[in-house]
């Protein structure tokens, strides 16, 4: 990204009597350096934060209404569309899961792996959720205890889960599901280390179970490269690509300006612009992000 | 002289016994088919009133059946023949009930019992179709050839034979000549009815026939070479309970060669003024020329028709062939309850489970299975949600199961693409080939079927209207008749609705030849055909074809001449091709030429004009018109004696049918994958080995290796071992493997296969979550001798290979020592989601990229101080 960008913020910077032009470029390709990376930092932790509460307010207005009508999806949705509510009194955790578990669904909320059964119903069900960025809803995922109580909402109702124990990757498959019962797996990342909570690089797995579980619609649908734990959603490179271009465009249009409007006129049209595209930009980069992270 | 050579001859004719089958068929090894060759000698010989004979006819009649043991639900046999009457007044149709009116016929019952001296078959339990076929009437001389027939008793001669005592008031009063031939069912139920159907009649009768299944009742046609041969529709229980064939209740195939009737007018005595009708009635020898088309069925001579096929000269002249047929479907439900294993899957394995299930059933002691069939991809996932433990599946998820599955081989089969067609002869056609951009525009509906639809549809106006018209198969199949009437049927691949491993393998197919696959992305071919927009740029493989076309033509809608679809208007195309969701489906279809297109308006009984009308599938083809592609398992195309067209190497010049060599050449090239622990087959490969055939599938039992209790671990164990040993035993016994198969165990370059489903036995057995790996490829192609092929430029292509091929195992490079199996700690499966940490090295981008913040900020800091 920083490479794209380089060209044109060196361009742009005014002539300045004192240095020498090498000197120039060095400093403010640096500075720019300085300024993506913070960036990327500040949208992935802060605005992808606000970002993923706005959207889990206006999944929550929709699904209230779809559950309300009693039109809320069984078997199969839309991806990025909600299809459940799950509440964990232990955490204070409150969310709407949405269908797919690719980077991109997953900015929005936990997301439901589609192939499996929804919450609540008879079968092996799987959602997956940030443990670092966009709100991290599953950052203290570990924090649980056994025998806590996970509420999940349907449209078949209300159930609650107890958990049954905890995985991590490579450690034994838990029993077979029995018929009728239900099975939650809740997947994050995990880490380990002083800054465990920004390096995840472990798969946490979370298993409850439910005595008495709703009939499961049939899942019908293959899993994608995206759907797997720690993949990026390569699609989301499609939208990069275009927002970049945006970007180039902006840029150009500004550095076009600058001799002619002036400094601060420029400064005053082109920053809101500039900052907009960013944050444009910003959600497909961040769906190239491990999907758990 | 003549005269008493005439006796003599009649004396060793009536001797001869009934055939019961040759001695050679008592004497065949118990896995052959039963085939049976009989012969007779047969003679229409008239009786003079001074006792003497005269000889119109003497044919010596040699028969063959191609399948007499172990035959199932609604399976043809082949029956041909050679020496006997040739037939004229053709009727198109064998099977209709208006065919009996052919003369000299050969005509084809199935009957319950079995012949033997002592206790002969009747008539009486042979099944026909229609009241036509066993009741006759005349009120001209009161003497028609049945009366006069001089192998008939007395009490056959009568006036009135066989009526219902006392007569029903709606059977109208007795005509001057009445023969009635009531039908005994199983039970001991007796049908009896005349024309105006005043009696009952048997609830199977008004089942077949029609646009649906026709009825087994056969009047075949003797070419007039004297030869014939015919497909004849053996019935069990299952298809028709009033003759409630099956394992325990014997049948037999009889077959009555019409001579005519042997008459003796003097010993019916008929009154003198309607002697010399009688006679010249009886004696008659038809009016039709041998192979002459029927004309509505006039001036047909009664005596050497089809219709009296009951009557004594044609009944004694029968050949009756025991049939022996193969444990009904349901011999396993009964008593077995719920008890026993599931196995989910594969539609392919169908006919070999059908004979490998009694096997275990019949066996007290050993654990039965059960067979439910589901599409591959739905028993994978329900494998996946741990629903079941066990599913027989072609394909392998490349991300496993998430719980320790092995992937045991269990048969080497795959998808046929089975047709009916007759060419412009109206003589079935029995080499069709191919190519995968053919079957590609078949799948994207680019044909647009009928005249009004490609008048209005722009994409399509200048493709050919159907697959018969196409330049492409014209020159692959010549002598085809072009544009023939069932033209919507012969726009489309009857195929599946369903999600199926046989979709993938045939997408996969047409992605992997280049010429379809440019097809498929909008180059027109070299006729200018384009594809279906809707389907343009299709990505491939898919495991359920989409209908894509919403095309709805609606000058032709609205000019009425559909009402159905001027009421309720849907895209038309997707009517055309309406899939099934189950491969059985189609090959029941094709058997009988049901096409299925469903864009015939029919008039819902009773209702008024325009309201209530429904689509229905156009229905059965007439013979000698027919035409119709689909898909069905190899297994079901042997079954039930389909045809199954070659298919082109994937970018290859080559066209390979399925045959036993086709497949097992393909199953030598069969690799390993070792993600997800299974043996795929590499198309792109297949144009250097013309031997092959494309449509080959592996068929694998997927069974947890952990989380089963003991027994049924050791029931799913026993399977897995039987599988790889005697269920591979080729056969069409309980416990064989059916044609349609290739046996893993015979093959050198298959046995791998089938000892890695016994060493995945062992771990199913065990259950300690082992998974075990895969043997190393078995056969490289390299030392391959000479190749088989012409290579020649297309079109026209290459002729079809199917020359055998030798499968050597390669001295070099030698296979792998494989360790035998993994221990469980090693191979321990890991859990459901967990792939791998495919982007583990971004996880720690966070600090990382606060590090950089950091660092650079700095140094522009400094670098704009140190500057300044």
């Amino acid at each position: 990204m920083t490479a794209v960008l380089e060209a044109p913020v060196t361009e742009g910077t005014p002539a300045s009597p004192v240095r020498s032009r090498p000197a120039r470029v060095l400093v403010w390709s640096l500075a720019a350096v300085s300024f993506l990376s913070a960036w990327a930092v500040a949208y992935t932790v802060v605005i992808g934060a606000a970002e993923q509460h706005s959207a889990q307010v206006r999944l929550y207005a929709t699904f209230r209404e779809q559950l309300a009508q009693g039109v809320a999806p069984l078997d199969i949705a839309r991806e990025g569309r909600p299809v459940a509510l799950l509440h964990i009194a232990g955490l204070g955790l409150d969310q709407v899961v949405v269908e797919g578990v690719t980077s991109t669904d997953l900015e929005l909320g936990p997301g439901h792996r589609r192939g499996t059964v929804l919450p609540g119903q008879s079968g092996t069900s799987v959602v997956y959720g940030k443990a670092a960025t966009f709100g991290a809803p599953f950052a203290r995922l570990a924090q649980l205890h056994k025998g806590d109580a996970i509420m999940v909402t349907t449209s078949q109702g209300e159930f609650t889960y107890h958990v049954s124990g905890f995985r991590r990757a490579q450690d034994p498959q838990p029993k077979p599901v029995v018929e009728g019962t239900g099975h939650l797996v809740l997947v994050t990342a995990t880490g380990s280390g002083a800054l465990r909570r920004f390096t995840p690089h472990r798969v946490l797995f979370v298993d409850a179970t439910l005595s008495k579980a709703a009939p499961a619609a049939r899942p019908t649908v293959a899993t994608i490269a995206e759907e797997r734990v720690f993949a990026a959603d390569r699609q989301a490179l499609f939208g990069l690509v275009c927002w970049l271009l945006g970007l180039v465009a902006v840029v150009i249009a500004s550095v076009w300006t600058w001799g002619r409007w002036g400094r601060w006129q420029c400064w005053v049209a082109f920053s809101p612009v500039v900052v907009a595209v960013l944050v444009g930009a910003s959600g497909p980069a961040a769906g190239l992000l491990p999907n758990l992270l | 002289m003549i005269a008493r050579l005439g006796v003599a001859t009649v004396l060793v004719a009536l001797q001869v016994p009934f055939v019961l089958g040759s001695p050679a068929a008592h004497a065949v090894p118990a896995n052959d088919a039963g085939a049976v060759k009989v012969q007779r000698t047969l003679v229409r010989a008239h009786l003079e009133a001074d006792g003497t004979d005269t000889v119109a006819d003497s044919r010596t009649v040699s028969l063959s059946v191609d399948q007499t043991r172990q035959l199932h639900s609604r399976q043809p046999v082949t029956v041909s023949w050679s020496g006997a009457h040739p037939t004229g007044g053709i009727v198109a149709d064998a099977n209709a009930s208006v065919a009996r009116l052919q003369e000299y016929p050969m005509v084809l019952l199935e009957c319950r019992g079995t012949d033997s001296v002592a206790s002969p078959l009747t008539p009486q339990t042979c099944w026909t179709q229609s009241v036509q076929e066993r009741f006759q009437r005349d009120n001209q001389t009161g003497f028609p050839p049945y009366r006069v027939d001089r192998r008939a008793s007395a009490t056959d001669r009568a006036a009135v034979v066989n009526a219902p005592t006392p007569r029903p008031v709606s059977c109208g009063s007795p005509a001057r000549s009445e023969h009635w031939l009531p039908l005994v069912s199983v039970t001991g139920a007796v049908y009896n009815s005349n024309l105006s159907l005043c009696g009952s009649q048997a609830p199977e009768a008004s089942n077949v026939g029609g646009a649906g299944q026709p009825s087994n009742t056969t009047y075949a046609i003797t070419q007039p070479d004297g030869s014939g041969s015919v497909r004849f529709t053996v019935w069990t229980k299952e298809d028709n309970a009033t003759l409630g064939c099956s394992d325990t209740v014997a049948c037999s195939l009889v077959a009555v060669p019409v001579m005519g009737i042997s008459c003796d007018e003097t010993g019916s005595a008929p009154p003198p003024s309607v002697l010399d009708k009688v006679k010249s009635d009886c004696r008659s020898v038809g009016s039709y020329a041998p192979g002459a088309p029927n004309q509505n069925g006039a001036g047909n001579a009664l005596s050497v028709s089809g219709a009296l096929w009951w009557s004594a000269s044609n009944w004694t002249n029968r050949i009756s062939v025991p049939l022996n047929f193969a444990p009904p479907a349901d011999v396993c439900d009964i008593g077995g309850g719920s008890k026993g294993l599931d196995v989910y899957g594969s539609e392919l394995l169908v006919q070999a489970t059908t004979q490998w299930r009694p096997h275990f059933c019949l066996d007290a002691k050993a654990t039965p299975f059960k067979h439910i069939q589901v599409g591959e991809p739905q028993a994978r996932s329900l494998l996946t949600n741990g629903t079941i433990s066990a599913a027989f599946t072609s394909d392998v998820p490349a991300e496993g199961y998430g719980r320790p599955v092995v992937n045991a081989p269990t048969a080497l089969s795959g998808f046929s693409i089975s047709y009916a067609v007759d060419d412009a002869a109206g003589q079935e056609v029995t080499d069709l080939r191919l190519s995968a951009r053919l079957l590609a525009k078949l799948l994207t509906q680019s044909y647009p079927a009928l005249t009004p639809i490609r008048n209005e549809y722009e994409a399509l106006s200048n493709n050919p209207l159907n697959l018969t018209l196409d330049p492409e198969f014209i020159a692959l199949n010549p002598g085809i008749t072009q544009g023939v009437s069932a033209s919507a049927a012969a726009s489309e691949l009857f195929s599946l609705s369903s999600d199926s491993d046989v979709i993938e393998a045939l997408t996969n197919y047409l992605t992997a030849d280049k010429d379809a696959r440019a097809f498929l992305d909008g180059t027109p071919d070299p006729w200018g055909m384009v594809v279906n927009p809707s389907y343009k740029g299709i990505a491939l493989p898919v495991d359920n074809w989409p209908q894509r076309d919403t095309f709805e033509p609606a000058g032709y809608y609205a000019s009425g001449q559909n009402e159905c679809l001027q009421n309720a208007p849907v895209p038309f195309l997707p009517l055309v091709s309406a899939p099934t969701a189950r491969l059985s489906s189609i090959a029941l279809a094709l058997q009988f030429a049901l096409s299925n297109p469903q864009i015939d308006c029919q008039a819902i009984p009773g209702a008024t004009d325009g309201v209530g009308s429904k689509l229905v599938a156009l229905g059965r083809q007439q013979p000698g018109y027919r035409f119709m592609l689909g898909v069905t398992s190899l297994g079901d195309a042997r079954r039930y004696a389909l045809r199954s067209a070659a298919l082109q190497a994937p970018s290859g010049t080559t066209f390979a049918a399925p045959t036993e060599t086709s497949l097992a050449a393909a199953g030598a090239l069969l690799v390993p994958q070792d993600k997800g622990g299974a043996w795929t087959l590499p198309l792109a490969q297949l144009a250097a080995h013309p031997a092959a055939y494309p449509g080959t599938m592996p068929v694998f039992t997927s069974v947890v290796t952990s989380g089963l209790n003991a027994t049924d671990a050791k029931g799913y164990a026993d399977l897995l071992r039987f599988v790889a040993g005697d269920g591979q035993k080729p056969g069409l016994d309980v416990g064989q493997l059916p044609p349609g198969f290739v046996a893993l165990t015979a093959n050198p370059s298959l046995k791998a296969l089938a000892a890695y489903t016994l060493r995945a036995a062992d771990a199913v057995a065990a259950q300690k979550a082992e998974l075990v790996p895969l043997v190393a490829p078995v056969v490289s192609p390299t030392p391959r001798a000479t190749p088989v092929v012409t290579h020649a430029p297309v079109p026209p292509p290459a002729p079809i290979v199917v020359a055998p091929t030798p499968f050597v195992v390669p001295s070099a490079p030698a296979p792998k020592p494989v360790p035998p199996v993994l221990v469980a700690a090693q191979a321990r499966l890991t859990p459901v989601p967990f792939i791998g940490l495919a982007g583990g090295s971004a996880a720690g981008y966070l600090p990382l990229l606060v590090l950089v913040c950091l660092v650079s900020g700095f140094a522009a800091a400094t670098a704009a101080r140190a500057t300044r």
